[in-house]
C-alpha cells in the first residue's frame, strides 16, 4: 500500500480539524464564568451550545480513533495467534463491528431524520434545535465509523488475497 | 430462557473480546444482538435513545476539558520541572530521593494526570537518579510505578468523573471524598519507604553532600517555576470544592489557564497545541464510543431482569452487607487483571451501584474504592499498565519480571489502603459531609 486509505485520511482530517471545537466549547464556557461572574449577567446559550461542540466533537472521535488503532482491545491470547488466526480474529472482529455499527447508523439515522424533518427544539431557555444538531452529529459519527470499519475490512481482505 | 441462562450466555458471548475484536465494538454488537433477538427490530430505538441521552448532558463536557488540561501541561515542561524542583529538597534523608519523587509523583498527578506521562517521566529522570546512588532496584521501581499509579485517584481523575457521570453522583464530592484515602496512600507509601530505608540504609542512601550543598535561595528559585501550573491547578479544584464553579465550568477555566501558564513558560506552540487536542479527540472517541457499547449491553441486560437478577443474587447472600461489598471489590480487582478502569467501570458499576445504595451504603465511598481498587490494576501482573510503561524507558537491565517483583509491596498497601477506607467509610464521607 503506497498511500493511506481514503477513508483514513477523511477520518483524519475530520478528526484533526473537529478537535478545535474543545477550545472553541473551553473559550466559550470562559466567556460564561466571566459574564457570571463580573457582571452578574450569566447568557442562557453557553452550556448548551458547549454541549453541541464537545458532542459533535466526539462523536466523530469513534472513527478517529479507530483509524488510530487506538480502540481498547484485549490481546493477552491474540497475541500468542499465529498471523492466519490473526487474520481470521480480525475478519469475525470486523464483520461483527460492522453489523453492530450498521444498526446503529440505522437507527441514529432514523431518528435524525424525524428530528430534521420536525427541527426538533431543545424546550430549554435557549430554545435552539439542539437535538436536531447532536442527533445528527450522532448519525454522521456512526456512519463515518461504518465507512472506517468498512474501509479496513476490505484492506484486511484485499491484503490477504494479494499476498 | 430464564435470566440466570441468559446471564451465563452473555458471558459467552462476551468471549469476542478474547479474540482482540475491540471492546467498544463488542459489547455494543452483544448488546444490539440481545435486544435484537429478545425484543425484535423496533427496541433497537431505545439503544440509540439511550445513547443520545448520555451525550446531552453538560458534566460530559467536563471530560474533554480535564483530557486537554492534562495534555497541554503534559507537553509542556512542567512535570519535569516539578520533579526537579522536588528532588533538591531530599537533603540528608535516608530514601530521601524516593520521598521527593513520590511527592513530586503527587502533584503531577494534580497537574498532569495522565498516568502513562507520569511514569514515563519519572522513569527517565527519577529511576536514573535513584539508580546513581544506590537505591535498591526494587524500592526505586515501586516508587514510580506506585506513585506515578496515584493519578487514578488524585482529582481531578478521569476514573471519577467517569464514574460520576455514569452513576450519577456529584463529581464535585468524588473529589472532596477522595482526598483523605489518597493521602492515606501516599503516606503508607512514605512510610513504607522511610521505615525499610531506616532500617536498611544500603537501600536508600542519602543525597552526597557535594550535591545537598545547594543554596536555599536556589532550591525556592526552582519552586518558582511552578507557581503557575500549581495555581492553576489549586484554582480548578479549589473552585469546585467551594462550590463557585460548576465542574464544567471550573474545567473549561482550567484549560484557558493552562494554556495561558505555557505561554508564559514559553512554551505553546501551535504544534503542542494541535497534538494535545488530537490526543484529546482520540481519547474521547475510545471513551465515549465504548461507553455506548456498554451502555447498549447493559440497557438489554437491564431489560431482562438482569441487575435485578444479579441484586437479588447478592443481597440474597447470608452475609454481612459488608461481605457483599467485600465480594465486589475482590470480583473488580479480578477483573482489572485483564481489563482496563473504563472497561471495569462501564460494564459493573451500572449493577454494583444500585446494590449498593439498597444495601444502605454510600455511592460516592463506593466511587472512592473503586477507583482505589483500579490502583492495583494499574501494578497488577500480567497487564498492569504501569509496569509496562516503566519498562519502555527503563534501562534494559530491568526485565518487565524484575518490575512486576518489585510491585507487590505497594499492591499489598494499596489493599492495606482500600481496606482502610472499606472499614472506615468516614475516611471518605467525611469531607463532602461537611460540605453539606
Amino acid at each position: 500500500m503506497s498511500e493511506p486509505p481514503v477513508i483514513d485520511r477523511v477520518s483524519r482530517i475530520l478528526g484533526d480539524k473537529l478537535a478545535w471545537l474543545f477550545l472553541v466549547a473551553a473559550a466559550l464556557s470562559c466567556y460564561e464564568v466571566m459574564m457570571d461572574w463580573l457582571f452578574r449577567a450569566p447568557t442562557i446559550w453557553v452550556h448548551d451550545s458547549s454541549i453541541m461542540l464537545c458532542s459533535t466533537a466526539f462523536l466523530f472521535g469513534g472513527a478517529y480513533a479507530l483509524q488510530r488503532r487506538e480502540h481498547i482491545r484485549i490481546t493477552v491470547l491474540y497475541d500468542y495467534f499465529s498471523p492466519w488466526w490473526q487474520w481470521v480474529c480480525d475478519l469475525v472482529s470486523l464483520v461483527l463491528t460492522l453489523i453492530y455499527l450498521l444498526a446503529l447508523a440505522a437507527f441514529t439515522g432514523m431518528q435524525a431524520l424525524d428530528s430534521i424533518m420536525r427541527v426538533e427544539s431543545s424546550g430549554r431557555a435557549w430554545d435552539f434545535p439542539m437535538p436536531m444538531v447532536i442527533r445528527t452529529a450522532l448519525f454522521l459519527g456512526a456512519a463515518m465509523l461504518v465507512l472506517q470499519a468498512a474501509s479496513q475490512l476490505y484492506y484486511l481482505i484485499r491484503n490477504r488475497t494479494t499476498h | 430462557m430464564d435470566i440466570g441462562t441468559i446471564t451465563l450466555v452473555m458471558l459467552g458471548t462476551l468471549l469476542l473480546l478474547v479474540i482482540g475484536m475491540p471492546m467498544a465494538f463488542a459489547l455494543g454488537f452483544v448488546g444490539v444482538a440481545f435486544t435484537f433477538g429478545f425484543y425484535g427490530w423496533d427496541a433497537l430505538m431505545i439503544i440509540s435513545s439511550r445513547i443520545y441521552g448520555f451525550v446531552n448532558v453538560y458534566v460530559l463536557v467536563a471530560v474533554p476539558m480535564f483530557l486537554m488540561m492534562a495534555s497541554i501541561m503534559d507537553k509542556s515542561g512542567v512535570a519535569r520541572d516539578l520533579y526537579t524542583a522536588m528532588s533538591v529538597w531530599a537533603g540528608g534523608l535516608r530514601g530521601g530521593v524516593a520521598i521527593m519523587t513520590l511527592v513530586a509523583a503527587v502533584f503531577m498527578a494534580a497537574t498532569t494526570g495522565i498516568i502513562g506521562g507520569e511514569i514515563i517521566l519519572l522513569g527517565l529522570v527519577a529511576l536514573p537518579q535513584m539508580l546513581r546512588l544506590g537505591y535498591n532496584k526494587n524500592l526505586a521501581i515501586g516508587t514510580i510505578c506506585a506513585g506515578g499509579s496515584l493519578g487514578t485517584m488524585i482529582p481531578p481523575s478521569i476514573v471519577l468523573i467517569f464514574y460520576g457521570l455514569t452513576t450519577n453522583v456529584s463529581i464535585g464530592d468524588l473529589f472532596l471524598a477522595v482526598i483523605i484515602p489518597g493521602l492515606i496512600l501516599a503516606g503508607l507509601y512514605f512510610a513504607y519507604i522511610l521505615t525499610r530505608c531506616y532500617l536498611n540504609p544500603e537501600l536508600g542512601p542519602p543525597l552526597p553532600l557535594e550535591e545537598r550543598d545547594i543554596p536555599l535561595r536556589e532550591k525556592f528559585k526552582l519552586l518558582g517555576s511552578l507557581v503557575l501550573p500549581m495555581g492553576v491547578a489549586l484554582g480548578v479544584l479549589g473552585s469546585i470544592y467551594a462550590g463557585i464553579a460548576a465542574v464544567s465550568e471550573a474545567a473549561a477555566v482550567g484549560v484557558a489557564g493552562t494554556i495561558l501558564a505555557a505561554w508564559i513558560r514559553g512554551e505553546l506552540s501551535w504544534q503542542m497545541l494541535r497534538e494535545s487536542l488530537q490526543q484529546t479527540m482520540a481519547a474521547c472517541g475510545l471513551l465515549l464510543w465504548l461507553t455506548f457499547g456498554a451502555t447498549a449491553l447493559i440497557g438489554v441486560y437491564n431489560l431482562l431482569g438482569g441487575i435485578r437478577f444479579i441484586s437479588d443474587l447478592m443481597t440474597g447472600l447470608p452475609f454481612d452487607p459488608l461481605v457483599v461489598v467485600v465480594l465486589m471489590m475482590l470480583m473488580l480487582i479480578v477483573l482489572g487483571l485483564f481489563m482496563d478502569w473504563v472497561g471495569v467501570l462501564l460494564l459493573t458499576m451500572p449493577i454494583f451501584v444500585p446494590i449498593i445504595k439498597s444495601l444502605g451504603y454510600d455511592p460516592i465511598w463506593f466511587g472512592i474504592l473503586f477507583c482505589m481498587n483500579m490502583q492495583i490494576s494499574y501494578l497488577s501482573p500480567p497487564f498492569g499498565l504501569a509496569a509496562f510503561y516503566l519498562k519502555g524507558v527503563a534501562p534494559p537491565e530491568i526485565s518487565l519480571q524484575d518490575i512486576y517483583k518489585a510491585l507487590w509491596p505497594f499492591m499489598l498497601l494499596q489493599i492495606v489502603g482500600m481496606s482502610l477506607v472499606l472499614f472506615f467509610p468516614q475516611l471518605a464521607l467525611w469531607l463532602p459531609g461537611l460540605s453539606q
